[in-house]
């Protein structure tokens, strides 16, 4: 790897970060980076500490020891309107008040890119359209937030994370509240997003999901980094076994990875 | 998750077989006893204990000093006793048939119903005021119904404290329009009504507070078995066979018609129930058959110890119960908050 | 385009209601004399002395009590996100009457003076309901765990003040409708002082607005989209409290038009931007200019106080906000 190259520094990295609630440790020593270009997908069990990982890395949560760099600067040393220029968070809660306009909502998103005099330019005007182009949520944009089910909340809040042009995009959960066919949606605009050479980091449940869409995936287990690499190499059957405490067969379809629980198929 | 589980195990392995309630109310009963003694004695004239005990020995002839002040102290002992463990009760029912550990006959607007009943019937209607505490009764029960049937469009039970406030709000302006229409004096009179004093304690209204309470209390203890599935939700309750449909209404006029007189007595003691059930519920865990009793007792201690401590302490300033038990109950609250809070 | 345009009819109706409210009294006054009075003063002339010297100063203090308790609400409703409070429900008011009720007592104080303690009052109060909704909903975000500490904080506050008054009820003669919140016979002067207050507060919630919108998408999508959470926590809490304080310091606690308009506001237009600011902001000064009015004819000649009708009208609407927001919660 040739570290004169820009394009492969890492835009996001952790560096030997660790996290406690008081005494109560959540994350161990982790390090990695995510570079341009690259979709990466955390995976673990319920309190593993993930979504921490993920709040870590957003700057929502400072790390009690080692580093998190946003193109190399600390995350913890800078404006919040600084980081989300280069970075957008689409958080787990699925909040927004009833009353606003979808188009404001997504408008929201260019909050960090505007002055105090410059709000809604042309600029922040194309954002706005080419995300709610892709997210298809344009018939929407005059209706109230309340009118809309949670599947179409979840992609006007995608829609907005996207409106904020960042080069990192970090997604808890994003498939939460959504049907199958907006969850597969969802998942090919954050690969395309992947593609357009952002760096793109999802917090995912759903091990198939994962090893269908991600480039890497990060196995984590007890606030640590079990695995880390190419989901084939990662989701062994041994390792599942020990992180989720079942016996799976494994069965590969194209390059996704799926597991079934061995007891069922008995 | 897994922290939750370990906790709910760790509580069951607590939980207090029948000894313990009946140790804990026997204690109470005879702390109550003592409390009420010693709030007989003392008064901005104390007594010596050999006077009290002679007034209180039947037969025995006790000097006229004695009598007079005892004539004017003892209704205030008795209604405070009496007043708290009513208030206590209806606090821990409403906190069971709303299933929210903060209900109370204040919070509900079932306190300023009957205030307001009771303001509107004096000035506007000129009611007599013997009547006066049954048209309180009335107003309390209407509010009860009024927001219980208000509530039963929302499903939540926070919903019902919610509308409890609200109506609380309306009926609370209403009464603000009578009270300032007399002038300063009476506006202040009313003030401290409002925030409940036991100043106008008397021996005929302690007496109708207690054929309430005859009634009422026994009723209460007996009725307490069928609250036990409502703990569940209504759902789950007439899952096991019980009917919520009836015995939420029931249980909630019960609730109203135990606070109402004393409303009408003495107004209002703000957060008292909601005070007197917490801490029940800390002593002796969540079987209604030993947190009412324990409730009632915890109740009639706190009015008697803040009505004492208001007319003893500050002398010559006489302190209005309410305010005290307000003051005193809230911080009470919160720092039993706080602890339990700790714990976990 | 819409938004404007709603804004613009909305201030007319204020104009005419202003006008009206000049008008009406216990006699009603024709238009040409309020126009005569107002353009063409006359201090001889009795008529004109009502117009401009009571029900000029009175629809003057009821616009800017309306105008900056509905801004307050609006701006505490976006950062608490909770569609239930306001300075009232928050307890703010009645800790800021307590203060300036021990001020007075204990000090002496009066007219502007009492902004410093009310103030404080304020600070105090707001900080015990938090600590109390805390205490009482943990880590749970429930609506109702804040409403619940501002009626406790404001039950805790008016005992206090209660016992103060009933220590010397005649001091307090002069200020029995201030207590209960009132715009009526008692000195203006107050808002002399205090108008800046209300000036600097508006300009710097309109300078947030964009900010304190993101706080409405929750604490972590806020900080993502890049704004600083808790400087603009504080900032709005900083601007709020001393703005609804300056009018309480004026009208005495005057409730729920900060709960009721930024209700109503979103019901006729939206919520988001400074229109909508400015919009809640109309839609106070109507309402506050609306139930003086009605208190002053209603049982004229008797006068009732602007407080209690606003309480009244607020309860019921308070109860109806409740009884749609939570059938739509459960849907």
């Amino acid at each position: 790897m040739n570290s004169t190259d820009r394009r492969d520094d890492p835009v996001l990295s952790m560096e030997t970060v660790s996290f406690d609630y008081g005494s109560q440790s959540v994350i161990e020593a982790m390090s990695f980076g995510v570079r341009p270009g690259e979709f990466l997908a955390i995976v673990g069990p319920n309190g593993c500490g993930k979504s921490t990982a993920l709040k870590l890395m957003a700057g929502l949560l400072t790390p009690s020891g080692g580093n998190v760099l946003l193109k190399g600067k600390r995350v913890a040393s800078m404006r919040r309107r600084a980081i989300a220029r280069e970075l957008s968070l689409l958080a787990q809660s699925n909040e927004a008040p009833a009353g606003m306009l979808v188009r404001d909502l997504i408008g929201m998103g260019r909050f960090a890119h505007e002055g105090w005099f410059t709000a809604n330019t042309k600029e922040d005007q194309r954002h706005i359209a080419d995300a709610m182009r892709i997210m298809d949520v344009e018939t929407s944009a005059d209706r109230r937030v309340g009118e809309l089910s949670g599947g179409q909340l979840q992609r006007c809040r995608m829609a907005m994370t996207l409106a904020q042009d960042a080069n990192a995009l970090l997604l808890d959960e994003p498939t939460n509240h959504l049907d199958l066919n907006y969850q597969y949606a969802l998942l090919d605009v954050a690969r395309k997003q992947a593609a357009a050479g952002r760096a793109v980091v999802a917090v995912l449940h759903d091990l198939t999901q994962a090893s269908l869409y991600a480039d890497r995936i990060i196995l984590m287990d007890k606030g640590k980094i079990v695995a880390d690499g190419h989901p084939s190499d990662v989701l062994t059957v041994d390792r599942v076994e020990v992180v989720y405490g079942i016996r799976t067969v494994p069965t590969q379809i194209g390059r996704a990875v799926v597991l079934l629980p061995e007891g069922a198929l008995r | 998750m897994r922290g939750a589980i370990h906790q709910t195990r760790r509580d069951l392995y607590r939980l207090p077989g029948t000894a313990r309630p009946a140790l804990i109310v026997a204690g109470l009963c005879a702390l109550l006893l003592l409390s009420a003694f010693f709030a007989l004695q003392l008064g901005s004239s104390t007594l010596s204990i050999e006077d009290l005990l002679r007034w209180m020995m039947p037969f025995v002839p006790s000097d006229r000093e004695t009598t007079a002040i005892m004539t004017l102290r003892w209704p205030r002992v008795a209604m405070a006793m009496l007043g708290g463990g009513m208030i206590a009760a209806s606090g821990y029912i409403l906190q069971v048939v709303s299933r929210n550990g903060l209900a109370d006959p204040g919070l509900l607007g079932i306190s300023q119903g009957t205030m307001a009943a009771v303001v509107l019937g004096a000035t506007v209607f000129s009611v007599p005021p013997q009547w006066l505490a049954l048209a309180g009764l009335g107003g309390g029960m209407a509010t009860a119904i009024g927001v219980l049937m208000l509530a039963r469009m929302l499903a939540s039970p926070s919903g019902l404290i919610l509308v409890g406030l609200a109506v609380g709000i309306v009926l609370s302006a209403m009464i603000e329009i009578v009270m300032v229409q007399g002038g300063i004096l009476q506006f202040a009179r009313w003030l401290a009504w409002s925030h409940g004093s036991l100043t106008v304690a008397s021996a005929t209204s302690v007496t109708m507070v207690a054929l309430w309470a005859v009634v009422l209390l026994p009723l209460t203890l007996v009725m307490s078995r069928q609250m036990m599935p409502l703990l569940l939700g209504a759902e789950q309750a007439a899952g096991i066979g019980a009917s919520p449909k009836y015995l939420l209404p029931l249980f909630t006029l019960l609730a109203a018609a135990l606070v109402a007189p004393i409303v009408a007595a003495v107004g209002p003691i703000s957060f008292l129930g909601l005070i007197g059930a917490h801490i029940a519920r800390r002593l002796v865990g969540e079987r209604p058959g030993a947190v009412l009793p324990v409730a009632m007792l915890c109740g009639a201690l706190l009015l008697l110890a803040a009505d004492t401590a208001g007319r003893t302490l500050f002398l010559p300033v006489i302190v209005p119960a309410g305010i005290l038990v307000s003051v005193a109950g809230v911080i009470t609250f919160l720092i039993a908050a706080r602890l339990s809070r700790q714990v976990r | 385009m819409r938004a404007w345009v709603l804004l613009a009819a909305m201030f007319l109706a204020m104009l005419m209601l202003a006008g009206l409210h000049l008008a009406a009294g216990a006699r009603m006054s024709a238009p040409d004399l309020v126009l005569q009075a107002l353009f063409d003063y006359d201090p001889r002339n009795y008529q004109h002395v009502v117009i401009v010297k009571q029900r000029l100063t009175r629809l003057v203090v009821a616009g800017y009590a309306g105008t900056v308790l509905a801004v307050s609400g609006l701006l505490l409703q976006k950062i608490l996100r909770n569609d239930l409070v306001s300075p009232s429900t928050l307890g703010i008011n009645s800790g800021a009457v307590t203060f300036a009720v021990l001020g007075i007592f204990f000090f002496g104080l009066g007219g502007a003076q009492v902004f410093w303690p009310a103030l404080l009052g304020g600070v105090v109060a707001i900080c015990v309901t938090f600590l109390i909704a805390g205490l009482v909903g943990g880590q749970k975000r429930d609506p109702l765990s804040l409403v619940l500490g501002g009626s406790m904080t404001a039950t805790l506050f008016s005992a206090v003040t209660t016992f103060v008054i009933s220590l010397d009820p005649d001091r307090f003669g002069d200020l029995m409708s201030w207590l209960v919140g009132d715009i009526g016979n008692f000195d203006y002067q107050p808002l002399a002082f205090l108008w800046p207050v209300g000036l600097i507060g508006l300009v710097l919630a309109m300078a947030l607005s964009r900010a304190v919108d993101l706080q409405t998408l929750g604490e972590e999508q806020a900080a993502s989209l890049g704004a600083d959470t808790r400087t603009v926590r504080w900032a709005v809490l900083a601007i709020t409290i001393p703005l609804s304080i300056s009018a309480v310091s004026i009208v005495g606690p005057i409730g729920f038009v900060g709960l009721v308009a930024p209700h109503m506001a979103r019901l006729l237009m939206g919520e988001t931007g400074r229109v909508a600011i400015a919009f809640t902001a109309v839609l106070g000064a109507i309402i506050v200019i609306g139930a003086d009015i009605v208190s002053r004819t209603l049982l004229a000649p008797r006068v009732l106080n602007v407080g209690t009708v606003m309480a009244l009208a607020g309860g019921i609407a308070f109860l109806a906000i409740i009884v749609s927001t939570q059938r739509r919660r459960r849907a």
